[in-house]
């Protein structure tokens, strides 16, 4: 047997398709299972249910990848997981529909991250984005973005709990790329 | 991403600068950012869970679904050539069993019959004169060149103008047999069983024809017929019918 390791993520899912091999798609799985069990201990606060979900999602993927063909393997499996978790979520009486509600935003949030990275120049539009956000937000982002603080450090500046840090800059994010959006369609820049 | 950063970073054993650099990467990479926070979540849950130990568990997990596909995989093809197997000896021995039928129903009678049809020799070939271009001088040169085909050609004819004429009748029905044709030659020689002209000819080429055809019960008793008197087909049909009646009790 070959060395593995050696492989890409892309050649991974070739070799599973011309072979017909668990074993590809297994290798590929295992670099990301601990990730995917972080996403699932999110979402289900149980470590059995995120055992479990970690164990349908690798069954799922190798049902799913013997036919489709995939560019970017862990986005696409970041998709797939977090899609499946919500479903399950919904599925669970048990859950507030209100933890739905906030996890949904989070997801809504976290599309902004690739946009952001390439418009992080202080570009005359981005300025008028942050000076547009609220005091919180702009403080956190300055912070973490421009200053380079971590989450720890921007909670201790600005006296902010944690979490409340983390929330800002992922608010922030979302509001900086809806008010850019904005203006772009307006041609305004 | 290596679980042993994460794993640093939930411990807190980052420099500053490191820090900083995983939370960036975090802000890039939104499944790691979320599966980071499952982690911090699960640390204040479970202040006894480990990364590594649940890594390893997973990595086992995977392992072990991977192993049971492939034995899956190896069961299927296995009983697939284990049934594809069972099935070619079925076929086997069902082809050999019909084959055995067959040579105990059917290639025996062929191989007899095969033994002992000889046509007969046709008087007319050395009677007839060499200008003579009648029905029945071209009838009896066919039939003496062995084209059984031309003879039948030409022996239905002369049947059709003189359906009484018995030689006639007979050397189209041998010229039938001759042809591969026994159930005409039957129908033929079934109409001139009672004639005393070629008698014993009639009665062995007719068992012969039903020999021919399969129908041993009716080649019997023909052959029955012919050993009850003295002819020259005598002591071959008895040596036919001992081998008939080995095949009924056989059979029975």
């Amino acid at each position: 047997m070959e060395l593995l390791s050696t492989y890409s993520d892309e050649q991974l899912i070739v070799l599973y398709q011309q072979k017909n091999d668990a074993v590809y798609i297994g290798e590929l799985f295992k670099r990301y299972s601990i990730l995917v069990y972080g996403l699932s201990y999110k979402y289900m606060r149980n470590e059995i249910d995120a055992q479990e979900s970690v164990s349908e999602i690798f069954e799922h993927i190798l049902l799913k990848l013997k036919t489709q063909e995939v560019s970017f393997f862990k986005s696409w499996l970041y998709s797939l997981s977090k899609n499946r978790l919500l479903r399950k979520i919904e599925k669970n009486k048990s859950l507030e529909f209100i933890e739905l509600e906030n996890n949904s935003e989070k997801f809504m949030e976290n599309d902004t991250s690739t946009y952001l990275n390439s418009v992080e120049e202080k570009s005359e539009l981005l300025q008028k984005a942050i000076s547009n956000l609220t005091e919180e937000q702009r403080t956190c982002i300055e912070l973490f973005y421009y200053q380079q603080k971590t989450y720890l450090e921007v909670a201790s500046i600005t006296s902010y709990d944690l979490n409340k840090v983390k929330s800002a800059i992922q608010n922030g994010k979302r509001n900086l790329k809806i008010f850019m959006e904005e203006k772009q369609q307006k041609n305004e820049y | 991403m290596s679980t042993e950063l994460i794993k640093k970073y939930l411990a807190n054993e980052l420099s500053n600068d490191e820090r900083y650099a995983f939370e960036l990467e975090m802000e890039n990479d939104p499944f790691l950012k979320d599966a980071v926070d499952g982690f911090e979540v699960l640390s204040t849950d479970n202040n006894q869970w480990s990364m590594e130990k649940t890594e390893e568990k997973l990595h086992q997990e995977i392992d072990e679904k991977v192993t049971k596909i492939q034995s899956d995989k190896k069961v299927i093809f296995i009983n697939f050539f284990k049934y594809a197997a069972a099935a070619c000896l079925v076929g086997i021995v069902a082809f050999s069993t019909w084959r055995f039928a067959l040579q105990k129903n059917g290639i025996d009678e062929q191989a007899l019959y095969a033994a002992n049809f000889k046509p007969l020799t046709n008087p007319d070939g050395i009677v007839r004169g060499e200008n003579d271009t009648t029905i029945a001088t071209k009838a009896a040169e066919a039939y003496e060149k062995e084209d059984y085909f031309g003879a039948v050609k030409f022996y239905e004819k002369l049947v059709a103008d003189n359906p009484e004429n018995v030689k006639n009748n007979l050397f189209l029905a041998i010229s039938f047999m001759a042809t591969n044709q026994p159930k005409k030659a039957i129908d033929i020689l079934t109409k001139i069983t009672t004639s005393d002209e070629f008698h014993f000819d009639i009665q062995w080429y007719l068992a012969l024809a039903y020999l021919k055809n399969k129908d041993l019960k009716n080649a019997q008793t023909c052959f029955q017929n012919i050993t009850k008197e003295d002819n020259y087909y005598q002591t071959q049909s008895k040596a036919i019918l001992e081998k008939i009646d080995g095949k009924m009790a056989s059979k029975d």
